[in-house]
């Protein structure tokens, strides 16, 4: 069977559906009103039907990644930003993430790729940091439950698009640091869709030269 | 070490935890003000927060309006003349509502993403000015199912979870303005817990079984001191932590 990637269109999303031989799905259409006011269904209900009936294979990726933000301090966010960065942020991939676990065939393995800031490099991240843990927590309810038929929930999380130039502290420790899409966050994923990974889920692999911990 | 009294806003501070939080601080003679939506028994805690021997008001504020989170804030400031810590404890009334994974209602995780997630950003850019003024702290309850995930609650862990890089975030941002941020994931026997237990006899049991202390929290006595310790002095130099204050039922290692 063909894998699957549920993600946003780009060069990031099309160097990893290259490295992983995987079919497109792309994500909902861009909210309409990000406003305070916005209704989550109002723009994603029929998106997320739809996403479900184009889900049928043992290896699914949903790729979170929001590229070209940057770094801003949560209190200079004005509400609709926060609508626009966090709530619909959360709403596509909780919708994506449940479609994901749900649709994927019994024996088969959902990796759900997030941008997450490590805790050095997380200034101006909050907003990217809220969405990221917040999603990690959702996957891993999504391991809970459909473990019970065999399949895998785990997460890859990455700093491609939000490490800083100047890192605090000491160097991570693999030079390579922020990787790479086509290696080190398509290497990871490869690792949690095997037969290798049989005996992981509800679990983070950070894909991010060990910077995190 | 002991602090100062202090001046501290608690918002879904009429019942439950956010109550116990409430008397605690008021037992160390602080001024609590009970930020919630409901008057009546907000007026109440605050009532026990003088009988606390603190000095207790109340101020309305629905943590989903910017408005209101704003007009809550200047309330403050403009009887109490200061703030020292915020504690952002509102939680969606849905919050405890079971809802198998693959049926998840939209709505319901909407309203706990404004309540929970939306609340904290909102409480936290009304309320930084305030606390760079007084080197204050903000204090977010979290929940251990924000690290574990949920079967049935998986919208719930993940809000709570998602207030927890808010926190670790908001650290790295306010650290350098003398502002501290930290949550606890409480355990506490509270009206929903109660209605949970009643609704389900064996949850008790099950609950109960995996606390290494053996029994749940009380929101007052095993809560709310925890909390206090986060807002005062004696944790000048805490930030971006999670506390469990859970009995041990969920150990993070």
């Amino acid at each position: 069977m063909e894998p699957l990637l549920i993600s946003r269109t780009g060069p990031a999303t099309d160097d990893l559906a290259a490295a992983l031989e995987a079919k497109l799905a792309p994500v909902a259409p861009t909210v309409s009103t990000p406003d305070l006011d916005w209704n989550w269904s109002d723009d994603l209900d029929a998106w997320a039907s739809d996403l479900h009936s184009q889900i049928d294979t043992d290896r699914v990726a949903v790729c979170t990644w929001k590229a070209g933000s940057a770094p801003r301090p949560l209190a200079e966010r004005t509400p609709d930003d926060w609508v626009l960065d966090v709530e619909a942020e959360l709403a596509t991939w909780v919708l994506a993430i449940g479609a994901a676990a749900r649709s994927c065939t019994s024996g088969g393995s959902v990796v759900v790729v997030v941008e997450r800031p490590s805790p050095l490099d997380a200034d101006g991240r909050t907003a990217e940091l809220t969405v990221a843990e917040g999603l990690v927590a959702f996957t891993r309810s999504a391991a809970l439950v459909h473990g019970e038929r065999n399949v895998r929930v785990n997460v890859v999380t990455t700093a491609l698009f939000t490490a800083p130039d100047d890192l605090l502290g000491l160097a991570p420790p693999l030079p390579s640091f922020p990787g790479t899409v086509k290696h080190e966050v398509a290497g990871a994923v490869r690792s949690l869709w095997s037969e290798d990974a049989c005996g992981i889920s509800g679990t983070v692999v950070r894909a991010d030269g060990g910077r995190s911990w | 070490m002991v602090s100062e009294p202090k001046v501290v806003l608690i918002t879904g501070a009429s019942g439950g935890v956010g109550r116990g939080i409430a008397l605690a601080c008021g037992a160390a003679g602080w001024t609590v003000w009970v930020a919630a939506r409901r008057a009546e028994q907000g007026a109440a805690v605050a009532a026990e927060v003088d009988n606390a021997g603190g000095v207790g008001r109340y101020v309305a504020c629905d943590v989903i309006d910017p408005a209101s989170v704003e007009a809550a804030v200047a309330a403050v400031m403009s009887e109490s003349g200061r703030l020292d810590g915020v504690v952002h404890n509102s939680t969606s009334g849905r919050s405890s509502q079971a809802q198998p994974f693959d049926e998840i209602d939209l709505d319901t995780i909407q309203d706990q993403v404004a309540v929970s997630v939306r609340g904290l950003y909102l409480l936290a850019r009304a309320a930084l000015p305030a606390l760079r003024e007084s080197a204050g702290s903000m204090v977010v309850t979290t929940s251990e199912a924000g690290f574990e995930g949920k079967k049935l609650l998986a919208g719930y862990a993940m809000v709570k979870a998602a207030q927890r890089g808010a926190v670790r975030g908001l650290a790295r941002e306010w650290g350098p303005l003398g502002v501290r941020v930290n949550a606890v994931a409480p355990l506490a026997m509270t009206e929903a817990m109660h209605r949970a237990f009643a609704s389900e006899p064996a949850m008790e049991a099950r609950v109960k079984t995996r606390i290494p202390l053996g029994r749940v929290g009380d929101a007052t006595e095993d809560v709310g001191p925890v909390v206090h310790f986060l807002l005062s002095d004696a944790a000048r130099y805490l930030t971006g932590q999670t506390l469990m204050a859970d009995g041990g039922s969920c150990q993070i290692t």
